[in-house]
């Protein structure tokens, strides 16, 4: 009995198993004693936040950037941009505001276009190339983005603004991989964080993806918008990512409308104090 | 409406065009229905829009 006692007191929890999206164990990325070397101009590869899946949320802001009242991580509003940022009703960040009150485009599902991908919900993420293409697929939202690597360059006028943009990418050196975005929708329909910095149809992106060696990423991503903020600014700088296990199968995660508007209705608005109690 | 999107699966493969953002806005639908959708009595496929009340079907 005391025995049995004892080893029901020390007997460690057993460590919850992580599953991918079929369900299976998920092993553990790939690396070693020493990562090997980048392979040359190559991206391809499930990448995750190295840090563990709460490093990419960045539910009050882009990590470098957060929303927390400090001048260092105040962007460096534009009149206009600070007029836009008043108007943007958030659910986090130092103006956040209660549920039923906030105008977040993104708790109706809409999409949350770029850069806020890369600035939000930043999971797994997995790279395709070929000659021509760099493919991003993102885990949150199942969107994909096509990065142009054929030496084209951006439209000079842009044909019609894009939830994603419109994106090309040059190999600066063997490891890194410089995109710029331009195009994207540039209005109060998609903003730039989950904070509700804003946008506009002037902004351009760049992303630094530098591969570090064959397991590491870095993301660095930086922002410069003139009609919204005075100066370019770094949203990201060198987030690291590792590479997943090849096998791994990226989880599922969508943003359901009729379930967010359930949860409105049955739980924000409630705690919002805007029906009856 | 009618038209064939061949080029969804070949992401993978050289070839320059861009396939065309598609994507479902739940706040648009919202818009939608409530300055369109709401004026008419139809329901399932058929819509009835515009100031001169014309009317189309969707093709799936």
């Amino acid at each position: 009995m005391l025995s049995a006692l004892t080893r029901a007191q020390t007997a460690q929890p057993a460590a919850p198993v992580a599953l991918d999206g079929w369900g299976r164990p998920v092993k553990s990325p790939v690396t070693g004693p020493k990562a090997a070397p980048a392979p040359r101009r190559d991206l391809s590869g499930i990448w995750e936040p190295a840090n563990g899946p709460g490093d990419g949320i960045q539910p009050n802001g882009p990590k470098d950037m957060p929303s927390d009242g400090k001048p260092e991580h105040t962007p460096p509003y534009t009149p206009l941009g600070l007029q836009m940022q008043n108007a943007h009703k958030a659910l986090f960040g130092t103006t956040a505001v209660l549920q039923a009150l906030n105008n977040d485009p993104a708790d109706k599902c809409d999409p949350l276009g770029f850069p806020r991908a890369d600035l939000f919900q930043l999971r797994h993420t997995q790279f395709f190339q070929n000659e021509r293409q760099v493919v991003i697929l993102y885990q949150f939202e199942k969107r994909w983005r096509t990065i142009w690597t054929d030496g084209r360059e951006l439209p000079k006028e842009i044909p019609e603004s894009k939830w994603y943009g419109y994106s090309v990418g040059t190999w600066v050196d063997d490891s890194t991989l410089v995109v710029q975005t331009v195009g994207t929708m540039g209005d109060e329909r998609a903003w730039l964080d989950n904070t509700g910095r804003p946008v506009s149809d002037g902004m351009r992106v760049e992303e630094r993806f530098h591969r570090v060696d064959r397991d590491h990423l870095e993301v660095t991503v930086t922002i410069d918008d003139p009609k919204m903020y005075t100066r370019p600014w770094v949203a990201i700088n060198k987030f690291p990512m590792k590479l997943q296990s090849p096998d791994y199968d990226v989880i599922e995660m969508m943003c359901i409308p009729s379930e967010s508007e359930k949860y409105h209705r049955e739980y924000g608005d409630v705690a919002s104090e805007t029906v009856g109690k | 409406m009618t038209g064939t999107l061949r080029s969804s699966l070949t992401c993978l493969s050289p070839s320059d065009s861009e396939v065309v953002e598609m994507i479902c806005v739940p706040s648009e639908i919202e818009k939608y229905n409530e300055e369109y959708g709401d004026l008419t009595g139809d329901t399932g496929n058929n819509y009835r829009v515009g100031s001169d009340q014309s009317s189309y079907r969707l093709q799936w």
